[in-house]
């Protein structure tokens, strides 16, 4: 019956659009395909008939629309139709309409703007925007958003500035998304003509209104400060939507211009981001929509996230951060998958105003975490990546490895492996965990990471943790020894992790003396073996071989060599790879040299030691003397070199710009003046000065010009052998030599490393305050959920702070709030001041504060003040620029006026006194824990590397 | 930009329409169309999945007000008209237009004139 009704329809469509039978069994069989290779042959043969087709002469227009949509097929289902674009481009001229706009469509499906077909078609859409039709105009301004680029924008600019007037709104409309095209394109194209959006805002018709918010969020999104005043307008047109104003054609499910209500919020989140002033107007108007949408429908709760999106954008307000919390946490508590995600989402976004948030929905993350649907966990995922800190981190890694062991695709892999890497590295609690944790990354993972992990890690266990602790260090390279054998055993691992098994176990294999010689040697030889395919491992494996042979012999002791590993060593000194064969050879020459020497050359567990650089290279003073002693000409400086100009270097030096220019058919910019090139003219003359027997008219000029280009292609590495060179007269082609003793590569090993791990150092550290400061704050709220297994509970407490449960009782018995207080005013004053000063615009990050000073004022008073004694006279000096005393005088007032706002939501929370007071508690050790914590973060010396995200951008491509 | 491209699918996992926002050559269209979950996972940061979802609700209810319970075969007839309302309702990627009336008048009209 199904098939039957489908027949029919069929039937009737084929007949009714005119299409051709020829069309019908196209769409037929390319529907009733049953593989992509059937598809494949269906569209190849239809090409060829397509071909044939359209090289017959005189075909009627409406048979030419169908070969154009047929060939649309094509090219939608992946074949190439090249051949038929120009018929697309014809099309386009037609008088007819439909067939017109066809034409434009298929255009636009075939080319992009810069095909050659192109230029073509700007002629007839230059003549259609002048047409008297409107469906005309449109159609061209359709186009003209397809298909114009930044260099034909000016063929059409007037005509489209022109139509933003036309009386027709679905032509202004759609004339403003042109403009909209034309500065995404090229914003200084239409920077002159901004103030247009600006009135089509004002536009009668809410469809115009309703596009212009597309560039002015745009705009925004570049410049808020300049879209201020469109705040009040805005926040006008919200409000007017949301009272249902606006005809109901744009309703949607019940709900007035969702799609509009939408982009208005996303707006005013960019425009009251950091401004109270901006975010004051938007309040009631958030706080209306947060009551009239209906939260039954998908589009009404898609209306909701965004206002949620935009609370926690704009400036805070508490009452409607309670209204945002009461969403989301409808949102998780909802059956839809998507609602869920959604709240996941929010959650993400709530947290960074107020962490406490998280724990009253901790077993709605939970479960999310177990849910079935991959979206969610990975959404999930990335709010835990959000909140870990040093006391949960070994539940969320845990987790995390165990989700990356069971998931397939790579690209998901990769990401979570380098999150897992990223938290290890920046809140390992313990060196044996961090070690563990690597490994088991590595072990699934291995190929994933990039290689700069790898040696993060090795570093990382050759430096240590600390230089007082030696212990702890070789307690730490015995454990990875231990792990490393152990793991061995295990099949298939990653290359880039038996590299580190390698390297650790050359370094550290027998340096307990807990493993003998020739056992390393032995599992060395093993892994050599079982990976003969791959060089980079081999080439670790004999390196670490050569360092146990190297210690064992610099100690005095004897070591035979095993049959194994002279196998290995032959083997690899006739290996096809120069670098095997190099380590091989060097290899048997360290066995013949004396205990010291090998000592001097592979001195034990030094890979830490800065290698020594003497620039003056003094071994070599014997071979100049006697070079000079010789006749040979002495060494003169750059500094003396520079005044020297010589004629010919300023000859070559044009004709070296004559050679560039003519490489090039057009030149767009201006020519740059010739500048007096440092460089250049030395290398000149000195090569000029090492050649005094040539008299200068025989220097070929094409020479000469050769050695300035290539000075000037390598500015900066002026090198020694290039300078030697000159001085003996000898002339090497040095075109994509690698210089060895050029200063670029001569320092970047060591440079960047070291670089890195000092500049990240301190944000890094201050990271951690903050976290710690957040983590107490959070684990003071533990709200008791009932009924519910004691398995998730677990979980929760050691995902969201698992001292909660105590500190609640310790509030009950703590000591009385007097005592404290003072130790509050002694210890905190210095990191509040801090935090006044740094973050002026930012409001108070913890809404427990705003209950503060009036719940329990008589007491608050006295910290306050003694604050301010701190900052007054000092800060003035202090703080350079002088915002601190009054900034932080403002927010104290804010505080007050916030608090007052907000009586209610206080008493509800003052009923339970003892929360109240024992977050004050809190303030005093909170700072000590955190300096603690840093302190100790500092000494574990895990956290160097991570706490910029950037870093991590580059670390995994 | 907002919306990068828009695509109809079938539960076979056939594509019956595509319209790209953004330039992509026919290779990096077969590629990405083949691995299309993922990337319409790697959503960035600013966008609101449920109001895409919406949308995407919205363009099947236009269809239906037009052809009256649509089916894939109606698409694939009248592939055009499905890109006309397209082109109505996104353009560089943004949404422009949410009135099924407005988006449907000039189809219409562009009916009774030819």
């Amino acid at each position: 019956m199904e098939q039957l009704k489908s027949f029919g329809r069929e039937l009737a469509m084929g007949s009714q659009g005119g299409s051709s039978k020829e069309f019908l069994d196209l769409v037929k069989s390319i529907g009733e395909a049953r593989s992509k290779s059937e598809e494949d042959r269906i569209i190849l043969r239809e090409l060829e008939t397509l071909r044939r087709r359209l090289s017959e002469p005189d075909i009627p227009r409406r048979k030419m629309k169908e070969y154009l949509l047929r060939l649309a097929y094509a090219e939608m289902l992946g074949h190439d139709a090249s051949f038929g674009y120009i018929h697309a481009v014809k099309m386009a001229h037609d008088d007819n309409i439909l067939l017109k706009r066809t034409g434009y469509l298929t255009v636009a499906l075939f080319l992009d703007e810069g095909h050659d077909l192109i230029i073509l078609i700007v002629n007839t859409i230059q003549k259609d925007l002048r047409s008297d039709n409107y469906l005309v105009v449109s159609a061209a301004l359709v186009a003209v958003c397809k298909l114009i680029s930044e260099e034909t924008i000016p063929a059409v600019l007037p005509q489209v500035v022109e139509l933003l007037g036309h009386p027709k709104e679905a032509v202004r409309k759609k004339a403003v998304m042109a403009l909209h095209r034309f500065y995404q394109r090229s914003p200084s194209s239409v920077s002159h003509l901004i103030s247009n959006f600006r009135k089509r805002l004002c536009d009668n018709d809410p469809g115009v209104m309703g596009a212009t918010l597309c560039p002015l969020f745009d705009l925004i999104l570049e410049d808020a400060n300049s879209y201020k005043d469109l705040v009040v307008s805005l926040v006008g047109i919200l409000k007017q939507i949301a009272e249902k104003r606006l005809p109901t054609t744009y309703d949607y499910h019940h709900m007035p211009a969702p799609f509009i209500q939408i982009k208005l919020l996303k707006i005013l989140a960019l425009l009251g981001s950091g401004d109270k002033q901006a975010s004051n107007h938007m309040y009631t108007v958030l706080t209306e929509i947060f009551r009239k949408c209906d939260s039954s429908s998908n589009i009404g709760n898609a209306i909701i996230y965004e206002c949620v999106c935009c609370v926690s954008s704009i400036y805070p307000n508490s009452k409607l951060l309670d209204a945002a919390i009461e969403a989301t946490s409808k949102f998780l508590k909802s059956e839809s998958h998507n609602l869920k995600y959604m709240g996941i989402d929010a959650l993400g976004r709530l947290i960074r105003i107020n962490p406490d948030i998280a724990e009253e929905h901790q077993l709605a993350v939970i479960d999310c975490l177990e849910d079935p649907d991959d979206t969610l966990k990975w959404k999930t995922f990335e709010l835990l990546y959000k909140m870990t800190k040093s006391t949960n981190v070994e539940v969320i890694v845990d987790r995390m490895i165990d989700y990356m062991i069971n998931i397939t695709d790579s690209h998901y892999k990769t990401e979570i492996a380098s999150r897992c890497v990223e938290l290890a590295e920046q809140f390992a609690p313990s060196n044996q965990w961090f070690i563990q944790t690597m490994n088991k990354v590595f072990e699934h993972a291995g190929d994933l990471v990039n290689p700069r992990v790898a040696h993060n890690l090795m570093r990382l266990i050759a430096e240590g943790f600390g230089e007082d602790d030696e212990g702890a260090d070789t307690q730490l390279r015995s454990s990875a020894v231990d792990s490393y054998l152990r793991i061995l055993g295990e099949p298939k691992l990653p290359s880039l992790f038996l590299q580190v098994i390698c390297w650790v176990l050359g370094e550290y294999g027998t340096a307990d003396g807990k493993y003998s010689a020739s056992y390393i040697i032995s599992k060395l030889c093993d892994v050599a073996e079982a990976h003969s395919s791959d060089d980079t491992v081999k080439a670790y494996a004999v390196s670490a071989i050569m360092k146990i042979f190297a210690f064992e012999l610099a100690a005095g002791r004897k070591v035979e060599m095993l049959p194994e590993c002279q196998t290995l060593i032959d083997e690899v000194s006739a290996s096809h790879s120069t670098d095997l064969q190099q380590r091989a050879y060097e290899f048997q020459a360290l066995l013949g040299l004396s205990p010291q020497t090998i000592e001097n050359v592979m001195p034990p567990d030094a890979s830490c030691e800065d290698i020594e650089i003497d620039k003056s290279l003094p071994f070599l003073s014997n071979y100049i003397n006697q070079a000079i002693e010789n006749g040979a000409r002495p060494y003169i400086s750059e500094s003396e070199r520079s005044g020297t100009a010589s004629t010919i270097a300023v000859a070559s030096a044009s004709q070296y710009q004559h050679d560039t220019s003519s490489v090039h058919s057009l030149k767009f910019e201006a020519y740059d003046l010739p500048k007096p090139r440092g460089p250049a003219p030395s290398i000149q003359s000195s090569s000029m000065s090492s050649l005094p027997t040539i008299s200068s008219d025989l220097v070929p000029v094409s020479e000469a010009t050769y050695t300035t280009r290539e000075e000037q292609q390598n500015p900066k590495v002026q090198t020694l052998a290039d300078q030697i060179s000159a001085e003996i007269g000898v002339r090497l082609r040095l075109d994509g030599v690698q210089k060895k003793w050029g200063r670029q590569t001569y320092s970047s090993p060591s440079a960047p490393s070291t670089s890195s791990s000092s500049s990240t150092q301190k944000p890094s550290n201050g990271m951690v305050t903050s976290e710690t400061i957040r983590e107490n704050t959070l684990d003071s709220r533990k709200q008791q959920i009932p009924e519910v297994s004691a398995e998730k509970q677990r979980l929760a407490a050691s995902l969201f702070g698992k001292k909660a449960a105590e500190k609640k009782t310790q509030a009950g018995t703590r000591r009385p709030v007097k005592e404290i207080q003072p130790a509050v005013a002694t210890s905190a004053p210095e990191p509040l001041k801090e935090d006044k000063v740094i973050v002026p615009a930012v409001p108070p990050p913890d809404l427990l504060d705003l209950g503060e000073p009036s719940e329990t004022a008589t007491q608050t008073i006295d910290p306050f003040k003694q604050l301010e004694g701190l900052l007054g006279p000092g800060a003035g000096s202090d703080v350079a620029s002088g915002p601190g005393p009054s900034v932080s005088a403002v927010t104290t007032t804010d505080l007050m006026s916030l608090a007052t706002d907000m009586p209610p939501i206080i008493d509800s929370k003052s009923s339970d006194k003892g929360l109240i007071s024992s977050t004050m508690t809190k303030k005093g050790p909170n700072v000590k824990d955190a300096l603690q914590k840093d302190a100790t973060a500092r000494q574990v010396g895990v956290t160097p590397t991570s706490n910029n995200p950037n870093l991590f951008k580059d670390l995994f491509g | 930009m907002g919306i990068r491209f828009v695509l109809l699918v079938n539960k076979q996992g056939q594509t019956r329409l595509a319209q790209y926002f953004e330039h992509l050559s026919i290779d990096e269209r077969r590629a990405l169309e083949g691995e299309i979950v993922r990337k319409c996972l790697a959503r960035n940061d600013q966008q609101n999945e449920l109001a895409i979802l919406e949308f995407i609700h919205l363009l099947v209810e236009t269809m239906d007000r037009h052809f009256g319970n649509v089916c894939e075969l109606d698409i694939m007839f009248h592939l055009e008209k499905v890109h006309f309302m397209l082109e109505e309702m996104v353009m560089n990627g943004c949404i422009v237009e949410t009135s099924k009336t407005n988006i449907l008048s000039p189809i219409q009209l562009m009916e009774k004139a030819s």
